[in-house]
């Protein structure tokens, strides 16, 4: 389908357009966001320490310093974890609310908006709440565990438990965010597909394997490649509650990251890793949409 | 019928369930708030009384001496700059990338959303010194500069499903009757995807709000700090964290947050709602 | 030319002469008689100083800025950074064509990249000389450990210490205390231990009910491998490093007996510490002296005003005491602290401000106030002295007798600092959850910060 109509204009119309409609925005994001990029890719070439202001030029180093850094790795495997298992939780979780929510129940509305909450809150103050309610020996989580016989754990220290715990905070905060994309999509489904499918004798489970969940893919799969870009970089829970440990293990890439570059004041190595994992992240992202795309074409 | 009620009961009991574990890590968060530093330790679970004097004292101490008061104030103006410059950029262009189909246009979408995968820990060294060179370090326009490039890739890729969502032949039929794209822009298209602006609007507003690394590089005095900065202030080295102040900040964060999350639901439904997310 | 003449003209030319005089004397200030301290010689010019935010060290200064702004005429700009991003802008300012802040807040681990790379003004000439600095500044009032690390530096040989004065100690200080509950050492017969073998019994001894004989930072956090392991660790003898840097010889020695015993001594405390002491941090273990928990703490003592505070459950039953040590001959815990200096590339005028801002800030009268009214640790002996402090601040005279038998870290000079101590914490941590035996977690710290040394270019092999 082409832009060009009969009185259009010719095509020098659509590029003058284009350039002045798109213009602004494409050169703000050369300057602001890409020339950025570009001083960081720069800067990974580099063994850059601003404190001894030593800047010598280490070409690949910082890559292949990378490819047998076993941090680097362990952080890999982390990152993959955490992301794929949040992401799961997340998406399961948020879609079950959101039809939950589509009952509407009276004052449901209300509730909808306390669990809003968590997504809006400051970083730091997530962290600190979250340090102060799984405190060991004061925290409200234990103290009700206790109350209830249950077994009371280390949340920030047991290894066995360390990256779940990570995983628990951080659905916490992002679940509801999937449930207002999902629960906005079911607001707006055409309600005749459900009308045709009641007079048809669908039950409820049929009704929701069938036609609902395949109508809510499309706003499902945005929510989850949303979240999985967040998740992927996510860096104040691991910051605000272990710091990367016991010893390595909820060290994700966007830590180390940050460690290498703020604690280390390693920044071509920070800024070295900071990119694979943007070439990671795309790779991932677009086979992600290719495997979406193709799923609407079938639901089409 | 009876299976209707039950159900229904079942219903409200996960309702109220539900309502119960979302609120009460906040409810903990404000009783906290009211206790002085050593009842924090001591009194597990905490108690119920409360002492306004201690009250008094914390909020005191938050709002106007830690000045959060003026953190809060900062926050509100830059993601308030920050969102109106975004939009304003992108609204055209989410146009133009909808409409137009020009060379490179799928390859260019995709980049600006790409963008968004960085972690900010790479470009917040960059950006800092960039905006050391244009001497507007430690300003509020070095804030908005780099928080708008930010959340254009967002804003431009949900405006552009809005923009998808509105049928072609209202511009086509616009410019058989002689309308330009920028008056088709204005006129007919800007209407129709104000809840789009909305939507847009809101989660660039809760990205900017939340920023933490290129401000903590960007903005050094206490006057200028937004609440990610001054919350920051909450943790040293080398001193305990003070967990009823902390409380108390988290109280006061979320406060104005709270208000705007009822206030936005209905926005985001109807927004979501009159012109569907891809 | 009548006598007359001569005797009114010479009187007339007395008489101005005298006018003159008196008019140019009153003009000038009465201190400025040459080689005397003038306090208004900088009045009208601005000083800009960055310190660190979250100490509480620009609160004393926030509080007196309008009484010093009085006496000298000086229009003080304060900027508080926190610590990651005061580091950044202070290594940029250095290396700027002029700095934009005249004076700066050194923390001790950067003073090797600072005074010895040659970017901070010496300040021996100016603490010399009698026009500069105040009569009462008093500069043998701070001790010798603390002016070699935050004091005096060779950039030549790279090492702390020497003749050349770089900073001043300021704004706080930073020992270790041995804090620990009076009564509960009364209630169980238990004297107050010198040593670590008399610690372990003590702890064991002291462990009944909910109460834990002992306590510290077990999670993976900085103050597990400074304060507990470190303690220890020179308390047992330990030497850090071998070798030097300037030879590329630097070494660790973690796998040495003293190295391996610290950890294990805190392995085998771990029976009578609070059950979730593996994911103490700072704040919780103090979180759980001042519930009344445990019964001895070694800790920074930054704490103490907490602890003694007439908001603190324990007020009245706590006390402190010098850190365990092994042998007379050792050291006790880790010299912690920072130091005000002068960036190099300023303009004369402006050095000289900044040393006379310094001068006030840096006060035997400011620091009282300071420490009275926030309770950061000192820097002077006059302080730990002064009754009023003492009445008030019962345990200032331990933290800084804690300063003399402190140990400087002996990886602060090289940039490589954090990631050596990261090395550290995270095997501490890693034995004290029982994932490694104390041998190989010192081993792997060994293996990884000898990479690290590597990498830096202060380990040839």
């Amino acid at each position: 389908m082409t832009a060009a109509t009969p009185t259009a204009g010719h095509p020098l119309h659509t590029r003058r357009d284009v350039l002045l409609l798109a213009g602004p925005t494409v050169l703000y994001l050369l300057v602001f966001s890409v020339f950025p990029l570009l001083y960081s890719l720069a800067i990974s070439f580099f063994d850059w320490n601003p404190t001894t202001s030593s800047f010598d030029w280490v070409g690949l180093g910082n890559f292949t310093g990378l490819l047998t850094d076993p941090v680097f790795w362990q952080a890999a495997v982390n990152t993959a974890i955490f992301t794929s298992v949040s992401i799961a939780i997340q998406v399961v979780l948020g879609t079950v609310l959101a039809l939950f929510f589509n009952l509407r129940l009276r004052g449901a509305w209300f509730v909808r908006g306390v669990l809003i909450l968590p997504m809006l809150l400051t970083p730091v103050v997530v962290g600190l709440m979250w340090r102060a309610l799984l405190n060991p020996d004061w925290g409200m989580v234990n103290w009700l565990l206790g109350l209830f016989g249950l077994p009371q754990p280390l949340w920030t220290a047991d290894p066995a438990v360390a990256l779940a715990t990570l995983v628990i905070v951080d659905s916490w905060q992002w679940t509801p965010f999937v449930m207002v994309i999902v629960f906005a999509r079911l607001q707006a489904l055409p309600q005749d597909v459900f009308e045709a499918s009641a007079v048809d004798g669908a039950n409820r489970r049929q009704t929701l394997l069938r036609i609902t969940l395949p109508l809510l893919a499309p706003a499902i799969a945005f929510a989850a490649i949303f979240r999985a870009i967040d998740a992927f970089r996510a860096f104040d829970v691991v910051f605000g509650l272990t710091y990367g440990g016991p010893g390595r293990l909820t060290t994700t890439l966007s830590f180390y990251t940050w460690e290498n570059g703020f604690s280390f004041q390693q920044y071509g190595y920070a800024s070295a890793l900071a990119y694979v994992m943007v070439i990671v992240a795309t790779i991932a992202m677009s086979l992600l949409v290719r495997v979406v795309s193709i799923r609407r074409e079938d639901a089409a | 019928m009876t299976g209707r009620i039950l159900e229904r009961a079942l219903a409200y009991l996960v309702l109220v369930i539900i309502g119960i574990i979302g609120f009460a890590p906040f409810v903990i968060i404000l009783i906290l708030s009211t206790k002085a530093r050593f009842q924090i330790a001591t009194e597990v679970p905490p108690t119920l009384v409360f002492d306004l004097a201690q009250i008094e004292k914390n909020y005191r101490d938050v709002l106007f001496q830690r000045g959060f008061l003026g953190y809060i104030w900062n926050s509100v103006v830059v993601t308030a700059l920050s969102v109106g410059v975004s939009l304003v950029l992108a609204t055209p262009a989410a146009y133009a990338f909808s409409r137009i189909r020009f060379r490179g246009r799928d390859r260019a979408a995709s980049t600006i959303l790409s963008l968004r995968f960085m972690p900010a820990v790479a470009v917040a060294i960059p950006v800092m010194l960039m905006m050391r060179f244009i001497n507007l370090d430690d300003t509020l326009p070095g804030l908005v500069i780099p928080y708008v490039a930010f959340s254009l890739p967002l804003v431009v890729w949900i405006l552009i499903g809005f923009f998808d969502e509105i049928p072609r032949e209202l511009d086509d039929a616009a410019m058989v009757d002689g309308c330009t794209r920028f008056g088709v822009l204005n006129r007919i298209m800007l209407p129709l995807v104000r809840p789009g602006l909305i939507v847009a609007a809101i989660f660039a507003a809760i990205f900017i709000w939340n920023e933490f690394l290129v401000g903590l590089y960007v903005v050094n005095s206490q006057g200028l700090k937004t609440i990610p900065l001054g919350a920051a202030g909450l943790i040293s080295a080398e001193r305990p964290i003070d967990w009823n102040i902390a409380a108390t900040v988290g109280v006061v964060t979320i406060i104005p947050i709270f208000i705007f999350s009822l206030f936005i639901q209905r926005y985001i439904v109807r927004g979501i709602t009159a012109g569907a997310v891809k | 030319m009548t006598e007359r003449n001569l005797l009114r003209r010479s009187v007339v030319a007395g008489l101005t002469a005298a006018v003159a005089v008196s008019a140019v004397g009153a003009s000038v200030p009465v201190a400025a008689a040459e080689g005397a301290f003038d306090p208004m010689a900088c009045a009208g010019k601005a000083v800009r100083i960055a310190l660190v935010d979250g100490e509480r060290d620009e609160k004393g200064l926030q509080d007196k800025e309008a009484e010093i702004e009085a006496a000298t005429g000086i229009d003080i700009q304060l900027t508080t950074m926190a610590i990651g991003p005061l580091g950044e802008s202070i290594a940029q300012n250095l290396r700027a064509p002029e700095s934009a802040f005249d004076i700066v807040h050194v923390i001790g681990f950067n003073v090797a990249a600072t005074a010895g790379a040659g970017l901070l003004e010496e300040l021996t000439p100016y603490v010399n000389d009698p026009a500069k600095t105040p009569a009462d500044f008093d500069f043998a009032d701070f001790p010798e450990g603390q002016l070699n690390y935050t004091g005096y530096f060779d950039p030549e040989k790279g090492e702390f210490g020497g003749d050349k004065l770089f900073l001043v100690p300021g704004i706080h200080s930073g020992s270790v205390l041995l804090f620990y509950r009076k009564d509960l050492l009364d209630a169980a017969g238990i004297e107050v231990p010198q040593t670590w073998d008399d610690y372990k019994a003590a702890a064991e001894a002291l462990t009944s009910g909910d109460v834990a004989g002992s306590a510290m930072v077990g999670a993976n956090d900085p103050s597990a491998m400074l304060v507990d392991w470190y303690s220890r660790f020179v308390g047992h003898g330990g030497v850090l490093m071998t070798g030097s840097k300037g030879d590329k010889t630097l070494k660790p020695n973690f796998t040495s007996e003293e190295a391996v015993e610290a950890l294990q001594e805190m392995i085998d405390i771990l029976p009578y510490s609070p059950a979730a002491v593996t994911s103490y941090g700072f704040t919780e273990a103090m979180d759980a002296f001042m519930a009344g928990k445990v019964a001895m703490w070694p800790a920074w003592a930054t704490i103490a005003g907490a602890l003694f505070g007439p908001d603190s459950p324990v007020k009245d039953t706590v006390a402190v005491a010098p850190v365990p040590r092994n042998d007379e001959s050792f050291s006790r815990g880790i010299r912690g602290g920072w130091g005000l200096a002068i960036p190099a590339n300023l303009p004369q005028e402006n050095k000289d401000c900044a040393w006379l801002l310094m001068t006030q800030i840096t006060s035997k009268a400011f620091e009282k106030h300071q420490v009275m009214t926030y309770q950061t640790d000192p820097n002077r002996i006059s302080t730990a002295q002064d009754p009023e402090v003492i009445a008030a601040l019962p345990y200032i005279p331990a933290a800084v007798a804690a300063i003399e038998d402190a140990e400087t870290l002996a990886v602060a000079n090289i940039p490589e600092t954090w990631q050596i101590v990261g090395e550290l914490q995270r095997e501490i941590n890693l034995a004290l959850t029982g994932a490694e035996d104390a041998a190989t977690a010192m081993a792997n710290a060994q293996a990884g910060a000898e990479k690290i040394l590597r990498d830096g270019g202060h380990l040839a092999d």
